[in-house]
């Protein structure tokens, strides 16, 4: 947990730093997208996409400094900037038998529909709600990785794409744009990720004690729960700035 | 502003102790804002008994909590920091601590410099503050570790939007702590919602008998946490367990003579401040008192002022806001208060023990009142009993223990007041029919249904809340709650409030109901001119419903039993 804080990111005099908006949102778009490898097969493109990502976030102690990311999301940090090789394979294992394991017998189903047809809900209407809102911000399943919309990587990646997005419109001094795509990310995990993780997290850390996807699904359920309340505070703190106060800070 | 000298020269460093779960922090400073404490000393102590701590005197700490991080090692895991004053930068130690990857909730801070200038020089200012460090310790070590879901992030001087020029930057982010409910033990499927009416935040709301909490409108006064009958409202890093661990260590520390009567002053987190205020006025407040912070005064239930008392301390103050409390507690404070007052005199104690301090009032006002020598009245002989503040009992347990201490022989009458902890229950037996509702919807199981060949309904004063859900699911309407207080009755132990014969079922034996159901429901089966034939109504009144739906054929249509 230490070797990702640096003592040498920042002075010691406890004082705040100033963390530039779009670089706040650069560092949870890389964050979703970890959590969204994370969830997929583990295969060498995508450690090597998580090994990377891992690194780039482990090197953010502003950011680190400055939010109380919780000590679950660093453990996961240096868990995939670490990983070797000959654990690759027992992962690959663990991950077929968590969450692909039979049409009829998945212990942990990464699926939203599967969580909350336990409450009621159709698994037809929790896709097509879900595919509504991917819709509605311009973006569709890929033809060639073919994932289920409501799977925890694609959620987590939708995640993703609205901080990128929100990265980009604080660099570029679009104020509604940034505060527009705050409260979709808030609603999007009120409405969506934020109403099955918890459960579905219970589960993985259920079966997979000590092992790597339950500290993948601790991480998940530690960032998403912080995140969930630092872009409501965000978007409430900053909402209602009109468009034409840009001034460059 | 600290008050703390940040352009003193850096003194020396002492470190005490070996690498240690518990890391305490003493501003160097100390020593020279008062000059009877010697910081490297009072680390020594510490160490010496606290064992698993390790102490550190930092130069002018209060001015550089950024220090905690160079402080911290790979197995700190709490953090207790010794300042000059109250008036530090929270964000700024929470930020520090952070970076150390201290838990954020498993921190505490004591202000031994402030305290310490409001007492008189010759007094033994030493001792004290040793006793004030080893209750944070125990603080934070009662503390078992927070969850992701126990803080959330707000936007320091949150309500205000972020100005233009900061626009793009992150507002500066501190965190707190929000309430978390125990779903194993809540009450709230049978109806409780003590903490919903307790919560001045509308955060909580009883959604189909589940407690859901609102994150963002959770303001951490604990005050649902006081009020939950079955503790299954918690407030992180401020818990009831943590509390009654910093109370039992300020009453026992033999850093403090054992003779030197103690008196816990329980100070409101918004009004810490005024403890500073008080070490700039000339008039100093009495020794025995042991400020400990808690975050309302309304947090400070009749059962933790009676606990205290009755686990030895010589008086129990409360330092809270004037009128302009923010969550409007003024009021039930001073009721919970009057309570205490009325229920010690009624056992012969003094009453003037128990105090509010109006922090509103100023300093000199204040020093003068916390000057005022204390009653000499001490329950020294339960300094070894286990104190306990949660749970339905505590009240009732701490009135005994007093009851016992004041060993007045003329039996106490029953107090009536709305601020009684206790409730008393009675009922029409007459009306009462034993369904047992009012025992299944009880939060605290001060009523319970016996079974067997009688029905028997069971009450236990001492578990009594006078939350009156039992009033409100009798469909008899023969169920009454008040709030009082029966001093008398309190060691009696259960008692049988209703019971009835039980009928048991002709055809298996098992219960069937008890006779005075049974009548209620022959009486409700004839209304109107529609009562069914005795048959039926035998097979009704002496099968059970199992029985009675697998066809058992003990009546005929003629009117004929079968057997």
């Amino acid at each position: 947990m230490r070797d990702v804080v640096s003592e040498n990111g920042r002075g010691t005099d406890g004082t705040a730093t100033a963390i530039p908006l779009a670089d706040l949102a650069r560092f949870r778009e890389r964050s979703y997208r970890l959590l969204s490898q994370s969830f997929l097969y583990p295969d060498d493109a995508v450690v090597q996409t998580a090994r990377a990502l891992a690194t780039e976030l482990s090197g953010e102690h502003a950011i680190h400094d400055e939010m109380a990311i919780s000590a679950e999301f660093r453990q996961i940090c240096s868990t995939w900037r670490d990983i070797e090789e000959p654990t690759l394979h027992l992962i690959q294992t663990r991950y077929v038998s968590l969450f692909a394991a039979s049409a009829d017998r998945v212990p942990c189903p990464p699926y939203e529909s599967a969580y909350l047809a336990a409450r009621g809900a159709s698994d037809a209407v929790v896709l097509a709600s879900v595919e509504r809102d991917y819709a509605t911000a311009g973006l569709y399943g890929s033809a060639t990785k073919k994932q289920s919309p409501d799977h925890i990587s694609m959620e987590t990646e939708f995640l993703a794409v609205l901080c990128g997005r929100e990265t980009q419109a604080w660099e570029s001094e679009k104020t509604l744009q940034g505060v527009g795509l705050l409260e979709k990310e808030s609603r999007f995990i009120e409405t969506h990720l934020g109403t099955w993780l918890r459960a579905f997290a219970r589960d993985v850390q259920g079966a997979d004690a000590g092992g790597v996807y339950a500290e993948v699904a601790a991480a998940a359920l530690a960032f998403v729960t912080h995140d969930r309340d630092l872009v409501e505070e965000l978007a409430a703190s900053l909402g209602g700035e009109p468009e034409e106060t840009h001034e460059r800070v | 502003m600290s008050e703390c000298d940040s352009t003193a020269a850096a003194e020396t460093q002492p470190v005490a102790g070996d690498s240690a779960e518990t890391l305490v922090l003493l501003c160097g400073s100390l020593g020279r804002r008062i000059p009877a404490l010697d910081p490297g000393e009072l680390a020594n102590w510490v160490v010496e008994s606290k064992a698993g701590t390790r102490a550190v005197v930092v130069p002018d700490l209060c001015s550089s909590l950024g220090a905690v991080a160079e402080a911290a090692d790979d197995d700190t895991r709490t953090l207790v920091l010794g300042l000059c004053s109250n008036e530090y930068r929270e964000p700024e130690f929470q930020r520090s601590a952070r970076k150390a990857g201290i838990d954020p909730l498993a921190i505490a801070v004591v202000a031994p410099g402030s305290y310490s200038a409001t007492l008189e020089q010759d007094q033994d200012v030493g001792s004290v503050t040793k006793t004030l460090l080893a209750a944070a310790v125990a603080r934070v070590r009662a503390f078992p570790g927070s969850q992701p879901e126990d803080i959330r992030p707000y936007v320091v001087g949150g309500g205000q939007r972020i100005s233009r020029r900061a626009l793009f930057t992150t507002p500066p982010i501190a965190y707190r702590p929000v309430v978390s409910i125990d779903r194993k033990v809540c009450a709230a499927s049978t109806g409780c919602d003590q903490c919903v009416e307790a919560c001045p935040a509308d955060a909580l709301a009883n959604v189909d008998g589940a407690i859901r909490v609102t994150r963002r409108s959770c303001v951490s006064c604990g005050l649902c946490q006081s009020a939950c009958p079955t503790s299954a409202a918690q407030l992180p890093g401020q818990t009831i367990a943590q509390l009654e661990a910093e109370v039992r260590e300020l009453l026992t520390n033999p850093a403090l003579d054992s003779d030197v009567p103690r008196a816990t002053l329980f100070v409101c987190r918004q009004n810490v401040s005024a403890l500073d205020s008080l070490s700039r006025s000339s008039s100093p407040m009495a020794p025995q008192w042991l400020p400990l912070s808690v975050p309302c005064s309304g947090f400070v239930s009749p059962a933790i002022i009676l606990q205290s008392l009755a686990h030895g301390a010589a008086a129990v103050g409360i330092l809270g806001c004037g009128n302009d409390c923010r969550y409007g507690q003024r009021e039930h404070t001073q009721g919970k208060i009057d309570y205490c007052q009325k229920a010690l005199a009624a056992l012969g104690l003094p009453s003037g023990v128990v105090t509010f301090f109006d922090a509103s009032l100023g300093a000199s006002s204040l020093a003068a009142s916390l000057n005022s020598p204390l009653e000499g009245w001490r329950n020294a002989a339960a300094l070894t009993s286990r104190l306990s503040f949660s749970g339905p009992s505590a009240a009732a347990s701490a009135l005994i223990a007093l009851a016992a201490a004041a060993a007045n022989d003329d039996a106490p009458a029953a107090l009536d007041h709305p601020y009684s902890p206790l409730g008393l229950v009675k009922i029409d037996s007459d009306g009462c029919t034993g369904c047992g509702s009012c025992a299944q919807t009880c939060p605290t199981g001060a009523l319970d249904l016996a079974q067997g060949n009688t029905v028997t309904l069971k009450y236990d004063s001492t578990l009594c809340t006078g939350c009156a859900q039992c009033v409100s699911v009798c469909p008899e309407r023969v169920v009454h709650v008040s709030r009082t207080t029966d001093l008398a009755r309190l060691g009696n132990g259960p008692e049988g409030l209703y019971e009835d014969e039980t009928v048991r079922c002709r055809s298996c034996g098992s219960p069937v109901a008890p006779v005075a159901m049974l009548k209620r429901i022959e009486a409700a089966l004839s209304r109107d001119g529609e009562r069914p034939n005795d048959a039926t109504m035998r097979t009704i009144t002496s099968l059970c419903p199992a029985c009675r739906g697998s066809g058992i054929p003990l009546a005929s249509n003629s009117g004929q039993d079968a057997d």
